[in-house]
């Protein structure tokens, strides 16, 4: 029986990746721009000449935390006024002088404009395509897409809330076909913890509560983003309804009636999101994922893990076994099935490595699949890893900071997700030589086991250390210097990457972040060139 | 204790003044009452200074941020102004027995310290100083005086005294802080202090010494000094209550009335 269940699964996937694989729109070419100190005149320039041709059109307007006086202007593709998807530059100015510009270009566009389809044609379109109990979320955006056998193909954007997941659609503007659909649901997959006003792991937590009456409510009203800590109870209907309609309520609040918190999940969960703010506002001064104190929320006991038995593996590997960053400030952290994972909410760095999906979704928006993928997954873990050698004392045990992700709430062997000081170990790629599943739907294009090859970059810049594939050594700044890296790739990831940039572009835009804030000559300089160099990133 | 303090009073007034009693009320010119200088009753009223006992410290534990958060207040000691009532009765040659009550009241500063745990973190606590200003001390001595008269000439005599005092300290004491802070709440900065008023009773001592410069037989001007002192243990909430010291070194000048 589990011989023919197993083919079953296995026949499944692959028919799964094939259909997922010939839904994968081949990108056409793309005008790359990474400046140099050389072509930086011409770049801003061109660039210059784009947005008053229609071509770029300005998108958001970011400060620069790091750096006093600096701006960077996200310039978004625009063709005939529509949006081009994926088709951003970004511009890093210091009053009305470029210091430098990152991004990609679609080239040679030539569709028509004008769609037959309707917006709410697309919008049924994309609904019918996920299934029943699904519904359309928002308007549909109309723009050109880079891919199809034509190059481009003029489509609508429709996001889809269906049960369990979360959708965005791409249909074709005249055919009503669909070119291609995601899940907007970033999720990393290794993590997986469970927790205990002592945490999951029996650390101790404040919780910052909001009393109400006689009541403590899990809303951290302290921190200038609010932050509420929800209680799903393991409701599978409460989970599916928050799913298709997207609404939370004070209701599912997770609550105490004496502020001493018995439910660990809850108390890590709250202490950890906190954390994760504490740490972006001081050392990189961010307000919160958007940079405006947008509000948080996090979902606790989305379904039970005694009922893991009862759903498929999807479901269980995704939202049981899971955390997930939702979008809009939303995280979902699953119980963890208590034989691969415990409750997920119990790691620190599983907790501040979906909230910095958040940052990503309002920074550089870098994709889910492929490279981008892999650097938004990569920026995930350099950050949660930097937070938990913030808030933890170093060392090997539980609730202890060290280069592992997810070895605290991670049951199974090697016990952790990835490890950014030896990729190998936990199944993760060490080298850009050795990149595999791109373009296929195998891990989303191996976003997973490629963004190692980054998060490695952050080890050896750091910590010191050799390459086990080049066999390059790298001295590192030390574990003293770790928020001064830090900083400089939260810079360059979070200031100069796009949607669709490489690895090559994200050594480009660290050592440009680290130019900018320690200068050319800088150990911190010298330390990132020499690490993406000893991972193969040239 | 009271009890204790009562029959020690009695004891004395019983070993110095019992056989002369007798003598006392029957005639006001007894031998006895010549030693005072043919007075039974020395009545003295005396407006001074009380110097302020030794400051005391209150240590503290609050609950802030569900977290210890010792708190620390160093009380100054300041001068008072002094009122002081005595009566004193004849007894028996030289001696005589007392009552006199003392009022001092003053407001002295406390330096306060506290450590103010961090809201999200434990083990991470920020330091606050400041001023808790214009804390109300009252002391009401009661002095139970053994009295001994010394005759230096017709116009001078001096009258020492020494006893059990009974000495009420009403203090105000810092039972809690106010402190600002602003995220990230790094730091914390005091603001003021939350005072709470108690009042105890304790027992010390009493001994001095009354200069009185005689008019006539009736009136004269004395001055007054004495030193009163006790230790007085004040509750207050989050402490295993406070040790202070009531009392100091008094002086004083007012009329004597003499029957």
């Amino acid at each position: 029986m589990r011989l023919r269940l197993a083919a079953l699964v296995a026949g499944l996937v692959a028919l799964v990746s094939a259909s997922t694989a010939a839904q994968r729109p081949l990108s056409p070419p793309a005008m790359v721009i990474a400046s140099t100190p050389q072509t930086i005149g011409a770049w801003d320039a061109r660039v210059r000449a784009m947005l008053q041709n229609g071509q770029l059109d300005i998108g958001r307007l970011q400060r620069d935390s790091l750096i006093s006086g600096r701006t960077h202007v996200r310039l978004d593709q625009r063709y005939q006024g529509l949006p081009v998807f994926g088709g951003q530059v970004v511009r890093q100015q210091s009053g009305q002088t470029t210091i430098s510009v990152f991004g990609r270009f679609f080239q040679n566009i030539s569709i028509n404009a004008k769609p037959t389809l309707t917006a709410a044609a697309a919008a049924h379109a994309a609904v019918a395509a996920q299934g029943a109990d699904s519904v359309a979320s928002g308007p549909p955006v109309l723009g050109v897409l880079p891919g199809g056998s034509h190059g481009y193909v003029l489509a609508y954007r429709v996001l889809v809330r269906a049960p369990w997941d979360i959708q965005i659609y791409y249909i074709d503007a005249n055919t009503g076909a669909v070119v291609s659909h995601a899940s907007r649901i970033k999720k990393d997959q290794a993590a997986a913890a469970i927790g205990s006003g002592t945490g999951v792991n029996g650390d101790r937590e404040k919780v910052s509560a909001n009393q109400s009456g006689g009541t403590y409510q899990a809303i951290d009203v302290m921190r200038p983003a609010v932050t509420f800590t929800l209680d799903f109870g393991g409701n599978p209907a409460r989970f599916n309804s928050f799913f298709t309609s997207g609404q939370v309520f004070l209701s599912d609040v997770a609550t105490s009636s004496s502020n001493t918190w018995t439910d660990p999940v809850v108390v890590d969960a709250s202490a950890y999101q906190g954390m994760f703010y504490d740490y972006v506002y001081k050392v990189m001064g961010r307000s919160g994922i958007d940079d405006a104190n947008l509000q948080v929320v996090g979902i606790t006991h989305p379904l039970s893990r005694s009922d893991a038995g009862t759903y498929s593996s999807d479901i269980v590997g995704n939202y049981i076994d899971n955390a997930l960053y939702l979008g809009d400030g939303t995280i979902l952290y699953g119980d963890g099935d208590g034989q691969t994972f415990t409750y997920l909410a119990g790691a620190l760095d599983v907790v501040a490595h979906e909230l910095t999906h958040g940052i990503t979704d309002f920074s550089s928006q870098l994709g889910g699949t492929d490279e981008p993928g892999a650097l938004n997954e990569a920026f995930s873990d350099i950050m949660a890893t930097a937070i938990e050698f913030a808030y933890q004392p170093p060392g090997n045990g539980k609730d202890q900071a060290d280069w592992l992700i997810g070895e605290d709430v991670t049951l199974t062997a090697p016990g952790f997700i990835r490890s950014l000081e030896d990729p190998q170990a936990g199944g993760g790629v060490d080298n850009y030589s050795k990149i595999r599943d791109i373009g296929t739907s195998n891990d989303n294009g191996g976003v997973h086991e490629n963004s190692t090859i980054a998060s490695h970059a952050f080890y050896l810049a750091v910590h010191g250390g050799t390459n086990r594939t080049s066999g390059m050594s790298v001295q590192g700044v030390g574990m003293a210097n770790l928020d001064r890296v830090a900083k400089a790739f939260y810079r360059g990831f979070v200031f100069m990457l796009g949607p669709n940039s490489t690895f090559s572009d994200a050594r480009r835009a660290t050592l440009q972040a680290a130019q900018d804030l320690y200068g050319s000559t800088s150990n911190e300089y010298a330390q990132i060139q020499q690490a993406w160099t000893a991972v193969g990133v040239h | 204790m009271r009890l204790r303090v009562s029959v020690l009073v009695l004891a004395l007034a019983g070993a110095l003044s019992g056989p002369a009693w007798a003598q006392g009320t029957a005639t006001s010119t007894s031998a006895g009452a010549a030693d005072w200088g043919g007075q039974n009753i020395r009545l003295g009223v005396s407006a001074g200074l009380q110097a302020g006992a030794p400051g005391f410290t209150q240590s503290s534990i609050l609950q802030i941020y569900a977290e210890d958060a010792p708190i620390t207040v160093d009380y100054g000691h300041k001068s008072a102004l002094l009122v002081d009532g005595s009566l004193g009765f004849h007894l028996k040659g030289r001696f005589g027995l007392g009552v006199a009550v003392s009022y001092a009241r003053s407001k002295v500063d406390g330096q306060v310290h506290g450590e103010i745990p961090h809201p999200f973190y434990f083990n991470q606590p920020r330091a606050i100083d400041g001023t808790a200003s214009g804390l109300q001390q009252t002391v009401l001595g009661t002095h139970i005086q053994a009295l001994y008269l010394w005759p230096v000439n017709d116009k001078f005599d001096i009258m020492f005294s020494g006893g059990p005092s009974l000495i009420m300290l009403q203090q105000d004491l810092v039972s809690n802080v106010n402190f600002s802070e602003t995220y990230p709440y790094d730091t914390a900065t005091y603001e003021s202090a939350q005072l709470a008023r108690t009042r105890r009773t304790g027992i010390g001592f009493n001994a001095g010494a009354d200069l009185t410069y005689h008019f006539t037989q009736m009136l004269g001007l004395g001055v007054l000094v004495r030193y009163t002192r006790a230790t007085i243990s004040l509750p207050i909430a989050g402490a295993s209550n406070v040790s202070a010291r009531a009392g100091g070194a008094q002086a004083g000048v007012g009329l004597r009335v003499l029957f």
